[in-house]
């Protein structure tokens, strides 16, 4: 079969992207016996060619483009209050995640988190915020919980759950994988904690802990997030739900299949999706269906780049919604040193044991109190985990003396023998609703342009100053804890830079066509077999990171698309 | 591009994205291998395997350039397609800069400098804001030379794993999944219908 072979075929559905937003409509329609093809951006590597090499992880551009072939756009206000948008080939600030089959799962840490029924009303719960988009979700917690313990069993998904303040309800009791091995450290997190009065609970992970399949369980690298897995562990899209799509024989993959242009010939239809092939040469696919799952920001750009006579300003976008409202599932980070000669030699040796995970998070202050006026407002999530392992990096952050000088010759090889054998560093992230503000959106930059010739996404970055109120609330309450548990050179810090990697909204959805892209079976409501099921659909991101909630909502939505064709 | 314009660049393409380069000086080198395919001229390495050497001597058990094969792995970056041209000339034009440093203080060429005058160039170079800069990518490309995989040829012996008594992930890298190969991948024709494809 060619590209031209397929150019013939009439598939049922064409998905564009096969991350977590992709998989779950990619496995439900193969499963049920529908022609499903997938054009992906990226080539396909298999599990043999992950390996913990840190020049290809995080070093080069492997996983993600080079950004000379392929910049976007970010523009970030100055202190002066003006907006100034650069090109992140030259700045660096990477937006692009995983670009191969599977997409960024494949390199995703995969904490997971479920959203909380007050997270699909915070409007109502919570009231306006000025300057903020805030909307209700047009479904509620329990429309999801299906789909998010239909996760936990095809993702893989590995806990235990404990009673808590706000914990979700669930129509299980338990998580169908048992935890993940845990460092000791977790342990003086738990007591730290309790001396603290805080109830800290075990973080749920998208990684299996007993085989499934033919996937086996987690072995331990100490290389998981930014790296492929060598197990099958990790819920990849590509190996939990993409392989098993392939066994129906009703799939069809395309990988290094970069989608630059969806056609519609009639006002409410999708006809075509146009490809360039690796050599360059413009193909097409035709099909019934059309799924977009490029992840939030490539989604914005490839509906806001398909304008036609119908469409002028973008697939969809007669109302301008298109784009708008991104966000990000942000807050701040911060961490402290252990060090070994702090505790006895048994106990630090149970600290630097590489490979079992720390998995602690604090959901305790997911609500909190306005000090002002008494009110109930929105908090968020601490997690816990080790400083990544990677090397490289590691001594990279070391380069630099307490006053900003570059360290060199001896003294720069002693502090890194003693940041490499004397300590090890916990670190904490934390999660507040990002909220969706004017200022935070996608649009398409007029005169950088990508390889192709075709006009590159500008992401405007800016974030409402609640956020960072928040973020200090949490990092002064995780510094605390940090203290508590004998750790040293503890830091936090709360910002508004968004994590690039962790981006929903643009494309959002909602009941009212004109503040929402998709309607509440994220389909577009201006056509009629167009659908979005990444992390675009998403009006508010809750306080936890996305990509459960991605995966559950794509499984939702696969179901609708399924009732729709036996009807 | 002139040396102030060159900072700003430096500062934003290069910190933020963390883009690698590396180097040091001692008096008694262990021999540098010479890579077959050499980018920079004999001079232009004068200067940086000097610079490489004091940024990160051999010491008491502390592996030198010599051992982590920097220079090699400096070429291959300089060669690599993959690496944005702006960031190889970068460092190749840091080169000329301190040569021209070298005229301006002394009257002379870098490789006509006596050891103690090549040193005192070093000191007030990293004075400098470029200087520094500078030299701190090539501190990136020693810590890639220090702490890569050997299947890159640094690292040679794992010497620079030894020293920090730190444990590589499992796989490591192999010929089958080397970056070349990986790179190789997302320009591949294929269209996949069948589980016995992968
Ligand atoms: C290092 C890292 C760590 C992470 N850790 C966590 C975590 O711990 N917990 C968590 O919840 N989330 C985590 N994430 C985020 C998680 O991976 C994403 O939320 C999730 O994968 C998003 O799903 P998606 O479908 O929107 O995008 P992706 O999974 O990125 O898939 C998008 C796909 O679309 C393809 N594509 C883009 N444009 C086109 C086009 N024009 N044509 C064809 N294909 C296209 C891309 O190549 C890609 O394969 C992490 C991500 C990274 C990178
Ligand atoms: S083996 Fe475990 S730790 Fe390693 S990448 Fe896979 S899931 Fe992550």
């Amino acid at each position: 079969m060619n590209y031209k072979d397929l150019s013939k075929i009439e598939f049922d559905i064409c998905v564009i992207g096969s991350g977590a937003g992709a998989g779950p409509v990619i496995y439900e329609l193969s499963k049920a016996g529908y022609k499903v093809v997938v054009l992906e951006k990226g080539p396909w590597f298999r599990t043999k060619d992950f390996s913990k090499d840190e020049l290809v992880a995080t070093r080069r551009s492997v996983y993600t483009p080079n950004l000379k072939d392929e910049p976007q756009v970010i523009e970030q206000e100055d202190v002066m209050g003006n907006w100034k948008a650069q090109s992140n080939y030259e700045t660096g600030n990477d937006f692009w995640n995983g670009n191969c089959v599977g997409g960024s799962s494949n390199f995703m840490s995969g904490y997971f988190s479920r959203l909380k029924p007050k997270d699909f009303k915070l409007l109502s719960a919570y009231g306006k915020i000025e300057g903020a988009n805030i909307s209700d979700w047009p479904i509620a917690y329990e429309d999801l919980e299906p789909y998010y313990t239909k996760v936990e069993h095809l993702i893989g998904v590995s806990g235990k759950v404990v009673k808590h303040k706000f914990l979700e309800p669930r129509s299980t009791p338990d998580f169908p994988y048992p935890p993940l091995k845990e460092n000791y450290v977790s342990q003086l997190i738990d007591k730290a904690a309790s001396d603290l009065n805080l109830q800290t609970i075990p973080l749920p992970r998208a990684i299996i802990s007993q085989n499934k399949g033919d996937r086996n369980a987690c072995y331990y690298s100490n290389y998981c997030g930014s790296y492929g897995c060598s197990s099958d562990a990790k819920g990849s899209s590509r190996v939990s739900l993409i392989r098993e799509a392939l066994k129906t024989g009703n799939c069809t993959v395309v990988p290094n299949a970069k989608v630059f242009y969806l056609e519609a010939d009639a006002p409410d239809k999708v006809s075509k999706a146009f490809y360039y092939t690796p050599e360059g040469a413009k193909e097409f696919i035709r099909a019934k269906i059309f799924v977009v799952a490029a992840q939030a920001v490539e989604t914005s750009r490839l509906l806001l780049m398909s304008k036609n006579k119908f469409f002028p300003n973008g697939l969809a976008n007669n109302n301008g919604q298109v784009g708008k409202n991104l966000i990000f599932s942000a807050g701040g980070v911060g961490g402290g040193d252990l060090f070994y000669k702090d505790f006895s030699e048994k106990i630090a040796k149970k600290l630097a044991e590489p490979g079992v995970f720390v998995n602690r998070t604090l959901q305790e202050f997911y609500e909190l109190q306005d000090p002002k006026s008494g009110k109930k407002m929105k908090g968020g999530t601490i997690d816990f985990l080790w400083e990544h392992a990677n090397p490289v990096s590691k001594a990279i952050r070391q380069k630099w003396d307490e006053n900003g000088n570059l360290l060199y010759g001896t003294r720069l090889q002693n502090k890194l023998y003693r940041y490499f054998n004397d300590l090890r560093k916990l670190k904490f992230e934390i999660f507040v609703d990002w909220l969706p503000t004017d200022n935070c959106y996608v649009s398409l930059d007029d005169k950088v342009k990508d390889k192709w010739g075709d006009p590159v996404a500008k992401i405007r970055i800016g974030h409402h100053p609640h956020d960072i109120k928040i973020g200090n609330i949490l990092a002064e309450k995780a510094e605390m804890l940090m203290k508590k548990l004998g750790a040293k050179n503890i830091y936090s810090g709360v910002s508004g830079y968004p994590p690039s990697n962790l981006q929903a909204g643009g494309c959002r959805f909602g009941n009212d066509p004109a503040t929402s892209v998709l309607d509440k079976n994220c389909k577009a409501h201006e056509l009629e077999n167009l659908y979005v099921t990444d992390g675009s659909f998403m009006p508010t991101g809750g306080s936890v990171t996305y990509t459960w909630t991605i995966y559950a909502n794509s499984f939702r939505v696969a179901d609708k698309i399924l009732e729709r064709l036996k009807r | 591009m002139k040396r102030r314009n060159f900072i700003k660049t430096l500062i934003s393409v290069g910190i933020l994205s963390q883009i690698p380069l590396g180097l040091s000086c001692s008096r008694d080198n262990k021999a540098i291998i010479i890579p077959k395919n050499e980018v920079l001229k004999p001079s232009q390495r004068n200067v940086v395997l000097f610079f490489l050497n004091k940024l990160f001597p051999e010491n008491n058990g502390v592996p030198g350039i010599a051992e982590l094969n920097t220079y090699q792995h400096l070429n291959n970056y300089l060669q690599d397609a993959n690496v944005d041209i702006d960031d190889k000339n970068y460092l190749i034009k840091g080169i000329s800069w301190i040569e021209e440093s070298a005229n301006e203080t002394f009257q002379k060429e870098f490789k006509d400098l006596n050891y103690e005058q090549k040193q005192e160039l070093f000191k007030q170079i990293l004075k400098e804001d470029w200087g520094e800069s500078w030299a701190s990518r090539l501190l990136t490309l020693i810590f890639e030379s220090l702490l890569l995989d050997p299947l890159y040829d640094v690292n040679l012996q794992q010497s620079g794993w030894n020293w920090l008594h730190h444990i590589p992930g499992n796989p490591e890298p192999d010929e089958q999944n080397h970056y070349k190969k990986l790179l190789a991948a997302k320009t591949k024709p294929e269209i996949i219908t069948q589980i016995s494809q992968l």
